[in-house]
């Protein structure tokens, strides 16, 4: 690369001074008490020529063993003088690097520390700022757990701020305040965010009374990582060409390795955590609109824990139906409750069928209810904001009429069940739910129930398709259903064999269940690709599967 | 507001009685002013804004508010004032205010000693510093031969309430504290920086690596102790171990004791029906049990790696 003589004499002018640099680095000595003296002529005589020239060093030269030892020490001796109007010198003391050091000078620095914080608490957020920026340091993302060396330095890091807050109780808040200030940014990749996130789990480890507060945090970094990935999905499908496609794709593998930290931290302390979850899920997740993976967390909670689940899909009825404590609720959370209530039931595999139809039952009487409360008020206008709430929850029986079809027309004692639910009411009804259902779940509900002779409902279907066709105005569906195929590779492996695939009724014989059809899937994963021809994609589009809601593992990875 | 810093109202109204602890209580009329998506649940969104005001000082106050009691909501309806959002409250309640002043005489723990200064927590959450004065001729210092976790009275000489924390610094009240035989004990600080402090609320076995996982597995304590002591010892430079081998080691551990069921826990590693854990289960003594179920937990983990 040498070309013009200019560049080669700039080259050896660089070498020239980083060797000069070196040279100085290596004479760089301080002698014993040297910066205790700088220090205290500062703070007694007003002497800062030499403490700025202090500084500047301190800033600008890695310091080897020795020098760190004495600046460390003098440092200690003279804790009391460190003042506020020495916030400089203290910035740039905690700022070097010490974590590569031996124990010894590790447990030197852990002790300066210490006595600073306590001498000087104002110095405190400087302190733990430092600590926290730690996590976020460079390095290679791991497979299993982060490596040994790197756990080390990561304890002794947790080891001080394990120490201060134990001295200095109110530091508590103040480290909260800090962690949450200082999480990476969403595109900061991946390994920079999992490390982050591992960290705060540890954190919560040791001190349980910020669990909450770090779950909050974690949680709400996913959902933005979340938004991004479902805001970048929807982009893809209007614009032509495929551009930044890999800053994406980091979005997604940064989620899918946070999922699994988070889903390794609930496996690891199970009762507590995932109470502390289930609150933070009715929080945060819950008004979250559109999002496609952090709630897999909650799946896989209720799935584990049977107390848990009865706590959520309670509070997610309540609120879908409008009955906790204070007014109805908005209808957008109303909403998001009865499809997040719709997609737990059909979606998890370990939802017992008994809650399946304890709540297919009470959504029917409520809606029942409603149709019987509206009938007696004026002329049902048919303004779909003012029944929002009940066309949702007519919606989520549909839905779950469709999806769990396999169970509920089983045998005649379940299609009892069904028929008692009194469908034919809802779907004729003046509200006309149907108007407003998704068309994939109008076809999935009608189909099955036409052939199961429970609700004719062709004539309402084109009635309705009539209406459209009328109306300039093209009909906006609610297509969200939170909890479509997962489609997160790694945290997957825990979360697929917790779903359910939609079976169509027409299809028979396929008894694979989600989890092995993605196995398969992975393993076949380069072959697949190069098969898939545009045709077969467009003909695999025109079916059934791919509409969602009834979306099958077999298609998300088109 | 995290759980550390919450006070008992009993304990409070201790220290109120206490003319010496500058807690006060007062009862105190206010203006609060609510967002309007704070309507929803008045009395809540009331409560949290006082939460949050918990432990920060607070000019209303004079002092860094540490509870109240009594909470009442002097209005039925809310003013809205110059065009603005906020919808405004008056809220009545008492409050436990900690009011220090330069020259008041408190008494604190000592948490932290070191050769510079004396850390002090008053009424569990403030810090206090009492640095060794400079200035002072000779190397005697009564703060010297004071332990760590021994009461101490001090005069308050500076202070600072506006910062994230608090700043107390104090004086040893030289009466208080009597004049050891030997003045100095430097060296012995010096010996044992170390010493872990005992909180309830910072777990410091988990700082270091490796103890999730046992935490995870709910060990029992016997072997628990055992694995922490050796990891402690080895001084983290085991090679890390998967969850798996972690079981393993574990099983072992248990079957060893356990004798005769061995074969039987064995067996369970494998992977068994839930009927069959429980039948095992009945027929464990008594004594036993808990370690069975503590077992129980990893092998759920490997049924679910075999589906």
């Amino acid at each position: 690369m040498s070309g013009t003589p200019k560049s080669v004499a700039a080259s050896l002018m660089q070498k020239t001074l980083e060797r000069q640099a070196a040279l100085a680095r290596m004479r760089l000595r301080f002698t014993k008490n040297q910066v205790e003296q700088i220090l205290v002529n500062c703070v007694r005589n007003n002497n800062t020529g030499p403490y700025l020239e202090l500084v500047k060093v301190l800033r600008e030269y890695p310091l080897n063993e020795d020098n760190f030892r004495i600046v460390f020490d003098d440092s200690l001796s003279c804790v009391v003088l460190l003042g506020r109007e020495m916030t400089q010198y203290v910035d740039v003391v905690c700022n070097i690097e010490w974590l590569d050091r031996s124990e010894e000078l590790v447990e030197l620095y852990r002790k300066f520390v210490l006595n600073l914080v306590t001498a000087h608490t104002y110095h405190c957020p400087i302190v733990m700022m430092r600590l926290v920026t730690l996590f976020k340091g460079d390095g290679e993302n791991w497979e299993d757990s982060p490596p040994s060396e790197l756990l080390n330095k990561w304890s002794h890091i947790h080891d001080i701020i394990g120490h201060i807050v134990a001295i200095m109780p109110m530091t508590s808040d103040l480290l909260m305040h800090i962690i949450i200030e200082q999480f990476p940014y969403y595109k900061a990749g991946c390994y920079v965010n999992r490390a982050y996130i591992y960290n705060l789990i540890w954190i919560s480890k040791y001190l349980p009374s910020l669990q909450e507060q770090i779950m909050t945090a974690v949680i709400n970094k996913m959902i933005s990582m979340d938004v991004n990935i479902a805001e970048y999905e929807k982009g893809k499908s209007e614009t032509m060409f495929e551009m930044d496609i890999d800053c994406q794709d980091e979005v997604s593998v940064t989620l899918d390795y946070c999922m699994l930290e988070v889903l390794k931290w609930l496996e690891d302390e199970r009762d507590p955590i995932m109470n502390v979850l289930c609150t933070v899920f009715e929080r945060v997740v819950l008004p979250t609109y559109g999002i496609r993976h952090v709630q897999f967390l909650l799946l896989y909670t209720i799935s584990i824990n049977q107390q848990c689940a009865d706590r959520v899909l309670e509070h997610l009825w309540t609120i879908a139906a409008g009955r906790q404590g204070m007014g109805p609720g908005a209808l957008t959370t109303r909403k998001t409750a009865a499809s997040h209530l719709a997609g737990l039931l059909a979606r998890c595999v370990r939802v017992p069928n008994t809650r399946l139809i304890k709540y297919l039952k009470s959504m029917a009487e409520w809606c029942h209810s409603y149709i019987s409360a509206t009938q007696e008020s004026t002329a049902a206008c048919d303004n779909t904001k003012a029944h929002g709430a009940f066309h949702a929850i007519c919606h989520a029986i549909f839905y779950l009429v469709a999806f769990k079809h396999h169970l509920l027309f089983m045998n005649k004692e379940n299609v009892n069940f069904v028929e008692s639910l009194n469908l034919p009411r809802l779907v004729t009804c003046a509200l006309n739910p149907l108007r407003t259902c998704p068309p994939q779940v109008t076809r999935a509900f009608s189909s099955i129930t036409r052939s199961h002779q429970v609700v004719y409902c062709q004539g309402i279907i084109e009635k309705n398709a009539r209406h459209t066709l009328q109306s300039t105005a093209v009909q906006q569906y609610d297509e969200w259903f939170p909890y479509d195929p997962y489609n997160l590779p790694i945290s997957g492996k825990i979360i697929w064999p917790l779903c359910i695939d939609y079976k169509d009724w027409l299809k028979e014989g396929d008894d694979e269940t989600q989890y092995s059809s993605m196995k398969r899937k992975l393993e076949e994963d380069d072959d697949y690709l190069v098969m898939a021809s545009p045709t077969q994609r467009l003909a695999s589009s025109l079916s059934h599967g791919i509409s969602p809601g009834f979306r099958t593992s077999e298609n998300i990875f088109i | 507001m995290s759980t550390i810093i919450k006070f008992d109202i009993k304990e409070l109204k201790k220290l109120a009685n206490d003319k010496n602890s500058c807690i006060i209580e007062k009862k105190v009329t206010q203006n609060l002013a609510l967002q309007p998506w704070c309507l929803g649940n008045l009395k809540e969104s009331i409560k949290n804004l006082l939460d949050y005001k918990i432990g920060k000082f607070d000019k209303e106050f004079n002092g860094i508010l540490l509870s109240y009691k009594n909470l009442r909501i002097l209005q039925n309806v809310g003013t809205i004032r110059n065009d603005n959002a906020d919808i405004h409250f008056q809220v009545q309640a008492d409050y436990f205010i900690f009011r220090p002043f330069v020259g008041a005489t408190l008494t604190g723990v000592v948490n932290k000693k070191s050769t510079t200064h004396l850390g002090i927590l008053v009424h569990r959450v403030f810090n206090v510093v009492i640095p060794r004065p400079t200035e002072e001729p000779g190397n005697m210092w009564v703060g010297s031969n004071i332990q760590e976790g021994q009461e101490v009275k001090f005069r308050i000489v500076v202070l600072d309430l506006f910062g994230a924390l608090p700043y107390i610094r104090g004086q040893l009240d030289d009466r208080c504290v009597k004049l050891g035989p030997d003045g100095d004990d430097d060296e012995e600080v010096e010996k044992k920086p170390t010493s872990t402090i005992n909180v309830s609320y910072v777990d410091f076995d988990k700082t270091k690596p490796y103890s999730q996982k046992q935490i995870g597995d709910g060990l029992p304590h016997s072997t628990s102790k055992n694995n922490t002591k050796l990891i402690n010892s080895g001084k983290m430079q085991l090679k890390i171990s998967s969850p798996g081998t972690v079981n393993e080691s574990f099983n072992q551990s248990v079957n060893g004791k356990s004798g005769s069921t061995k074969a039987k826990n064995v067996e369970s590693e494998i992977s068994v029906t839930e009927k069959n854990k429980t039948k095992r289960q009945s027929k464990l003594i008594e004594s036993e049990q808990k370690q069975f179920e503590a077992q129980l937990k990893p092998n759920k983990k490997h049924k679910r790696d075999v589906q």
